[in-house]
């Protein structure tokens, strides 16, 4: 073990710099009296290493209008949230690890707030809660690795808005509390990855089929999806775990000079739902409702380059899906359910420069393919959505703020979510953050009516 | 003996030194000898104006790879960024811009990142990423202000001025003192004036250590001065594991970095 003693009561003294004076500035040793007690050598030396994060976070309701049980609920603080995130690496040899990270968590505001129209399955969902965030085992031989556990491989080289990086479900429970990058469910993957000549190749699986995260049923940004088909006796559940429901996926890439280039290719089941409607008593008291929940298997050919310019990293990725499904109309009325394939193109930069800050823009533009022939009866010709990402650090990146922006449609009516946030490390233990997010809402299922849910996200952490 | 004479006798006995310019001791200094690969965790204790310390430590791999150094960093310490990593490639070239990639392993990601712009604080430190990258010579203009004596190790003051606003743009600086041992061809001590007004890093090597026949600085003071005042300060360690280990390429490639810590 290594050891830097310094003491810690010496101040620098200020020492005044002219173009011709410098003779003297190094008369004192800056560092003479300072008191460093620093394990140099064991962090790296040793075989595991183990840390934790004590978490507080709340969330505050800026601006509901409280016109129902559940704006009154969830207006104001809606979240108390202690958790605890412990963190392993165990290195066992030089070619087998393993790596570890959980959460567990607890949410008092259903204690503090017993008496509100809570949801039982918001309940269920918040009050107690355990995620296995990461749990792999890693083995390592020359320049090839395998890995299998729960863990999150992403493909593509777009940050926001790749179309090459679905292998996961989303985290879309409430929109904007995660920064859009980090949205990906981790789940048990399996992956080898290595290098042919001068090209990466890394395949895999994804073993479990995965739902994105929609909002919880009962709460206020609940698309109603559950309740409909709870009352056709429907219910949204991952396929259970069957090689027929595994996705898998191959990835090359390479780099040539500042050019990083990529192909990647999928299949998976969706993580979206198809709703399959059926029409109920025919004749004058017809319905229209659920009959049938599809996940259909997606196959995606991508390619992904970048291009560095000095500050500006430029980014293009294009992608062809094919097995995506719809159900079509006959005379206005729900028929049968159809394929059809979507082409997707994000282009995008990203601007990095010391002084001015980071800046990210990203438009994903996607559109099904022969659309007037398939007759859709709920499915938009053409999506779009763009993405802008602002942050800039201060005082030797101890403060960092940072700005959101995440719009749907081209002129953003389908609704956006903007966020600003602040970052602050007091120091290498304790840090503080917060996050005003302002919903605007728009044709999207999820920010329909959401103008009026604004939060203000705080947390402290502590970590050791 | 003849004046003449004389004259030559005292110039061979005080030796070449006092006829070199600045250009032929910066590249004497460029040419020092140093280690094909080197191998060392890296500690950087970073302290602001009220002495508060954060700690940074790194275990850092590099080598020249086809006249390419290159560089292999993880973080350690602390825990938040433990695993990322960084894969640079430092060309020679002036005009060609170092290569870049991080890796974040929460996501499982190496991304490339833009790297023109060295003037960034490296990991919060007093050090930027123009320090941590070799300084090429053909960038700066050399002029020899006097000779002086640190630590009792004589040296030669040299100033330098960087070509053109480009450099200036690039690393920051709009001038340079260093201090060169005269005794082994290194820099021991260096004042950088910034075009931000009114800040000077003084830089410090604070010890040298003989490695397998290098004199290698394994620690380093950087300080930051605002109008004179200290404003932040940064100890670097280095505890060398190894040098001229003989290496494999792929061990500097991005498939290594995507393999993480």
């Amino acid at each position: 073990m290594k050891r830097i003693c310094m003491s810690l009561a010496l101040m620098l003294p200020l020492v005044s710099i002219s173009a011709d004076e410098f003779d003297d500035v190094f008369a004192d040793d800056p560092f003479a009296d300072v008191e460093v007690e620093v394990d140099t050598a064991t962090a790296s030396t040793r075989s595991w290493h183990l840390s934790h994060e004590l978490q507080l976070q709340t969330l505050i309701n800026l601006n509901s209008e409280r016109s129902t049980d559940i704006e009154q609920a969830y207006a104001g603080v809606s979240s108390v949230e202690a958790a605890w995130q412990p963190a392993l690496d165990w290195d066992m040899n030089d070619w087998l690890s393993t790596r570890a990270k959980g959460k567990l968590a607890t949410d008092a505001i259903f204690w503090l707030r017993p008496d509100e129209a809570w949801s039982d399955a918001d309940v269920d969902q918040r009050q107690w809660q355990f995620e296995t965030q990461e749990l792999t085992l890693q083995a390592r031989r020359d320049q090839w690795q395998f890995s299998s556990g729960i863990q999150t491989v992403t493909l593509g080289l777009a940050d926001a808005l790749s179309v090459s990086n679905n292998l996961y479900g989303r985290d879309l429970s409430l929109p904007g509390t995660v920064d859009i990058d980090e949205t990906q469910t981790p789940a048990w993957t399996t992956v080898i990855s290595g290098t042919l000549g001068n090209v990466r190749l890394k395949a895999g699986s994804v073993h479990r089929h995965q739902l994105n995260t929609l909002p919880i049923e009962g709460t206020d940004f609940d698309t109603g999806i559950d309740s409909m088909l709870d009352n056709a006796g429907l219910s949204l559940t991952n396929e259970p775990l069957a090689l027929d429901n595994m996705g898998v996926f191959a990835s090359l890439s390479g780099v040539v000079g500042p050019l990083d280039w990529q192909f990647n290719a999928i299949s998976q089941l969706s993580h979206s739902p198809v709703i399959e409607m059926g029409i109920i008593n025919p004749g004058p008291s017809a319905s229209v409702v659920p009959v049938a929940v599809h996940y259909p298997r997606e196959n995606t050919v991508a390619g992904a380059a970048s291009l560095v310019t000095g500050p500006v990293l430029w980014k293009t990725e294009a992608a062809l899906t094919t097995g995506q499904q719809a159900q079509s109309t006959d005379s206005g009325m729900p028929s049968d359910l159809v394929s059809f394939q979507r082409l997707s193109g994000t282009l995008g930069f990203d601007f990095d420069q010391p002084t001015l800050g980071r800046l990210v823009a990203e438009l994903q533009i996607s559109r099904i393919l022969d659309y007037d022939a398939l007759d859709l009866l709920n499915s938009e010709e053409s999506e779009a959505q763009w993405a802008l990402m602002l942050s800039r650090s201060f005082w030797r990146e101890t403060l960092t703020l940072n700005a959101q922006l995440l719009a749907f449609d081209l002129d953003a009516s389908g609704g956006r979510l903007q966020a600003l946030g602040l970052d602050y490390d007091i120091n290498d233990h304790w840090q503080v953050r917060a996050r005003v997010i302002d919903y605007v809402g728009g044709d999207a299922s999820i920010l329909s009516g959401a103008d009026d849910r604004d939060r203000l996200m705080a947390s402290v952490h502590y970590r050791f | 003996m003849t004046l003449r004479l004389r004259t030559l006798c005292t110039l061979l006995l005080i030796g070449p030194t006092l006829a070199m310019t600045a250009d032929d001791i910066m590249t004497r200094v460029d040419q020092n000898e140093t280690p094909t690969s080197q191998r060392a965790d890296m500690t950087m204790i970073l302290l602001d104006s009220r002495g508060n310390q954060r700690v940074r430590s790194i275990q850092s791999q590099r080598a020249e790879v086809d006249g390419v150094e290159r560089s292999l960093m993880f973080f350690i310490e602390p825990a938040d960024v433990r695993g990322t990593g960084f894969l640079m490639f430092d060309y020679e070239d002036a005009g060609r811009d170092d290569d870049q990639w991080m890796l974040l392993p929460s996501l499982g990601k190496a991304k490339r990142i833009a790297s023109s712009d060295k003037t960034g604080s490296f990991m919060g430190s007093d050090f930027s990423y123009a320090d941590m990258s070799q300084r090429n010579l053909s960038e700066w203009t050399y002029t020899l202000l006097k000779e002086d004596s640190v630590n009792g190790v004589d040296v030669w003051v040299i100033e330098s001025i960087p070509v053109n606003q480009d450099v200036i743009e690039k690393t920051g600086y709009v001038r340079s003192i260093v201090y060169v041992r005269q005794d082994t061809y290194q820099v021991t001590r260096g004042i950088s004036y910034l075009e931000k007004s009114g800040e000077v890093k003084l830089m410090n090597v604070s010890e040298f250590t003989e490695i397998d026949g290098y004199s290698l600085a394994t620690e380093t003071q950087m300080v930051t001065q605002k109008n004179g005042k200290t404003v932040h300060r940064t100890l670097m360690k280095l505890d060398v594991q190894a040098v001229d280990f003989e290496f494999d390429p792929d061990d500097f490639t991005l498939n290594r970095l995507e393999q993480g810590l």
